[in-house]
């Protein structure tokens, strides 16, 4: 019976990770690249969520029709984002990127509240939320968890394969290493730094895909989202992408491990772990490379 | 500031002001005196103001207070801190349980109030600081996420819901509401005066020039020898104690404490970020301004709450992308000087 | 683009006679630069020249305004004021991208590798941000054998002349018509300074300018066919490298008392 729960909880809090995994992506790639905190980033995640679920409920389009519309989009969106506003406070310190990110994640989440209200949402996924993988007689695998799980692994693969192995990977690890040096050779910093915001936008897209299928969501759940994928990126350590993984799982086995105990802990189980591992080894579980 | 005979100076030094040419003394003589007829005006207020006016008097004095504090950090040692709000919720619930729970006098519960948050920060500051810039700063938020969670658990405190201030603390303010505003006005009034002054005379001394050298550059200020780690340990600290002190008074105005409430994340950072970014970051004169300002918007915009919310986010964009420094720094081109001067030298920057 | 080819016939058949304007324009025409940052001025009146295949040595104290020479050649200075003219064209206010595109190549003071990348991806930046025409990887390989046997390593784990080395090689994959050289001597042994300088005169062979920034007042007059002398941001003193009394360097270099 003890090992029912201990296997369940256990499942419940990779699948969790895997989730979790998919919200910290984004902010870890603009956090290494651009060396950017982007206190919108949770708001973003649920800007996206409600385009879609507007796209899908309202207008009715098919979830993946209007998922692969809003990817480009959120591609854009990331790259305006970077070249029309961040771009002309990075060089002013440290505070002015933080505030101007902070203004925006207020304005997000009031936009959200007046256009669609303070109700919850979520994204109807039709089967695909309700059907399961059945594992045993007593361990059934939810398909969407699964799915979630398996896209953040192969987002990782993919996110490591072009930062690490292309040679756009390198101008993006140049420009990581020293935007002043890659000025002087040359490199159109600003223009990089586009690109990686861009390919942030796209990775927030596919965050509130499985965010809204999975969760529900209001304008004002950004914050949480940002504050778990902050948790994720310090519990992993950063400059390591597939330190994100981990990170994420520590993080949702926490709150998996508390939720069993008392529903209302899940989250404070997840904060107290952050704080201890942060205690312990600021610099995260996975050594610095 | 060079002299204006130094030639390798360019010419366009001349024309900064407070380069040590004779400035125009009108603007900052008229910018103190709106100063003292303001102060004065706030210490008459319980005869001029009406109960409705006052309250709205008092919650300007928190702002005021709040607003300061986090200028102190963010304007003078470079740490943004989105969770000092867990260090008003502290004091709200410090006064109920010494009041409530401990029957403790409430006006020095007010001030104990102070002291429970310093201490509670003693040990925040050990977790927060191993995180630097933009991870302190979420990091903070997280941590008063937890003060947060953890006080909605308390039955004595009224769990997740909260709870009232017995009615026997009221009375101890004044016998009837009127009398009580008034009490609670004062109180407001001498914590946000003390505050002042004592941040106005923490930065005029040798510790306070070491911050505004901080602030004005953090490497040169390293290399003459200040203290960066002792400089931020002591500003964290010393925010502590006065936004303990709001969080009592506002508990106190409000009769009531709850995690949300006590704990808000909207009124004492959101709010006060918007306030010292747009009236001016790294003076003491910022969050004045930005406080009127606030309360200026609000008397036309506040209705329209989130209206509001995406007016001031969005001027505070602009305030970063045009003048970092705020609303202030635009003034004080024309003004030339501080006018709450923390320099030593007379028109000096 | 168009215009001067690597090889300019008319100046790479004469030996600079050591008149300070030559009779063909020259690759690079610096007149009265001023550069200033914010409210210090780092550069007053500069007037300054190099020719297509020549050695232009630059010395002077620290802080004299060296590098700021170099960094505002391609674009990475404060306000400037004055006139630039490479190939005959007007840079000033070109971005550094598209200048480096043009032919400009800076070998960076202190090296300024990007250290989590290999080798072969430092150089490679190098190349895919100049102008193109010409030296590949692979071509700087085979003249280069040292950096083929480093290709793979990370930068940040060589030692400071490995790093110089691959610096230089960053640059020179540029393709560059003039190459400047920032302080290549600093922090490295001498006889590792020397194996880097025997690379200088070969560059020059083929055509390429070169403005080397020296503490080394002796090992800059020698290398050089011309100098410049800075001081507190302006041209004390310039002229041919071999004519000048080393008394007049010295007064120059540090300003007369």
């Amino acid at each position: 019976m003890m090992s029912y729960v201990l296997l369940n909880v256990t499942v419940e809090g990779v699948l969790l990770g895997g989730l979790y995994a998919l919200f910290a992506l984004g902010l870890s790639f603009s956090v290494g690249v651009i060396k950017l905190v982007n206190i919108a980033h949770g708001d973003l995640i649920v800007l996206f969520s409600f385009a879609l679920y507007y796209l899908t409920q309202p207008l009715g389009l098919p979830l993946p029709v209007a998922f692969l519309l809003l990817l480009p989009i959120a591609f854009a969106v990331g790259y305006v984002l970077q070249t029309g506003l961040l771009q002309h406070v990075m060089s002013k310190g440290l505070l002015p990127p933080l505030l101007v990110t902070f203004g925006l994640s207020v304005i997000v989440q009031n936009g959200l509240l007046e256009a669609f209200g303070a109700d919850t949402r979520s994204i109807p996924g039709g089967a695909l939320q309700t059907a399961t993988i059945r594992i045993n007689d007593q361990l059934y695998l939810g398909v969407l968890p699964v799915l979630t799980l398996v896209v953040a692994i192969s987002s990782i693969f993919t996110l490591d394969l072009v930062v690490y192995r292309s040679r756009f990977g390198a101008r993006l690890r140049a420009v990581a290493d020293s935007p002043e040096t890659a000025r002087l050779i040359g490199l159109p910093v600003n223009r990089i730094y586009a690109l990686a915001l861009g390919m942030v936008g796209a990775t927030i897209c596919v965050a509130a895909l499985f965010l809204g299928l999975r969760m529900n969501f209001d304008p004002l759940s950004g914050p949480s989202r940002l504050i778990v994928a902050f948790e994720v990126i310090v519990l992993g350590g950063l400059g390591n992408l597939w330190g994100i993984l981990v990170g994420a799982i520590v993080l949702g086995l926490a709150q998996s491990i508390g939720a069993e105990f008392d529903i209302r802990l899940q989250l404070l189980a997840g904060h107290l772990v952050f704080l201890l591992v942060l205690l312990i080894r600021p610099q995260g579980i996975f050594k610095q490379s | 500031m060079q002299s204006a005979g130094d030639p390798i100076l360019d010419r366009k030094s001349l024309e900064v002001p407070g380069a040590g040419l004779r400035v125009n003394q009108t603007p900052v003589v008229v910018g103190r005196l709106l100063l003292g007829i303001g102060c004065l005006f706030l210490c008459l207020s319980p005869w001029i103001l009406d109960a409705n006016a006052l309250q709205i008097a008092t919650q300007f004095l928190c702002l005021v207070t709040v607003a300061l504090m986090w200028n102190v950090l963010a304007g003078y040692t470079d740490i943004m801190t989105l969770g000092q709000h867990m260090f008003v919720g502290v004091g709200a619930y410090a006064f109920f349980g010494m009041v409530s729970l401990l029957g403790i006098d409430p006006y020095l519960a007010i001030f104990a109030a102070g002291a429970v948050a310093l201490v509670f920060a003693i040990p925040v500051m050990f977790v927060v600081f191993r995180l630097r810039a933009a991870y302190l700063a979420v990091g903070t938020w997280v941590v008063a996420e937890v003060f947060l969670l953890i006080a909605g658990r308390i039955p004595r405190f009224g769990l997740g819901t909260g709870i009232s201030l017995p009615l026997s603390v009221a009375r101890a303010f004044g016998s009837d509401a009127s009398t009580r505003a008034v009490a609670v006005y004062l109180l407001a009034l001498v914590i946000a005066m003390t505050a002042y002054l004592a941040t106005w005379l923490l930065l005029r001394s040798r510790l306070g020039i070491g911050l505004t050298a901080i602030r004005d550059n953090e490497e040169a200020a390293s290399a003459l020898g200040v203290d960066l780690v002792k400089a931020r340990i002591f500003a964290f600290l010393w925010t502590a104690p006065f936004l303990g002190m709001v969080g009592a008074v506002v508990a106190l105005q409000k009769m009531r404490i709850s995690p949300q409430a006590s704990f808000s994340f909207l009124d004492w950072t959101v709010f006060v970020i918007f306030i010292v970014v747009i009236g001016g970051i790294g003076s003491l004169e910022g969050p004045i301004i930005g406080a009127v300002i606030y309360f200026v918007l609000r008397e036309y915009l506040g209705d329209l709450g989130t209206w509001y919310l995406i007016a001031l986010g969005s001027i505070s964009i602009i305030v970063m992308l045009i003048e970092p420094r705020g609303v202030w720094a635009l003034l004080r081109r024309h003004v030339g000087q501080d006018i709450i001067p923390v320099s030593h030298r007379s028109g000096a920057a | 683009m168009t215009g001067l080819s690597i090889a300019n016939p008319e100046s790479s058949q004469r030996t600079l006679s050591g008149a300070k304007e030559t009779s063909v324009t020259p690759l690079l025409k610096v007149s009265a630069l001023c550069v200033s940052y914010d409210q210090f001025r780092a550069l007053s009146d500069i007037d300054f020249e190099v020719g297509a295949g020549e050695i232009v040595a630059v010395i002077g104290a620290n802080g004299a305004g060296k590098s700021t020479l170099l960094k505002s050649l391609i674009g990475q200075s404060g306000s400037l004021s004055g006139h630039i003219r490479f190939g005959g064209k007007d840079i000033i206010g070109r971005s550094t991208a598209e200048t480096i595109a043009s032919g400009i190549a800076l070998v960076p003071e202190g090296r300024r590798l990007f250290p989590s990348l290999t080798v072969d991806e430092n150089l490679y930046l190098g190349w895919e941000t100049g102008s193109r025409n010409g030296m590949t990887l692979d071509g700087l390989y085979s003249e280069f054998p040292l950096l083929a046997a480093m290709k793979n390593r990370r930068a940040g784990q060589l030692s400071g002349g490995q790093q110089q080395l691959v610096a230089f090689g960053r640059a020179l994959l540029a393709n560059p018509k003039l190459l400047l050289c920032d302080e290549i001597s600093l922090g490295l042994a001498p006889k590792i300074v020397d194996e880097l300088y025997e690379h200088i005169p070969r560059i020059r062979t083929q055509g390429i300018a070169i403005v080397i920034v020296e503490q080394d007042v002796s090992r800059a007059l020698r290398i050089s066919d011309r100098f410049y002398c800075l001081l507190e941001g302006e041209v004390s003193l310039s002229g041919r490298s071999r004519d000048t009394s080393r008394e007049a360097v010295t007064h120059a270099y540090f300003g007369s008392q």
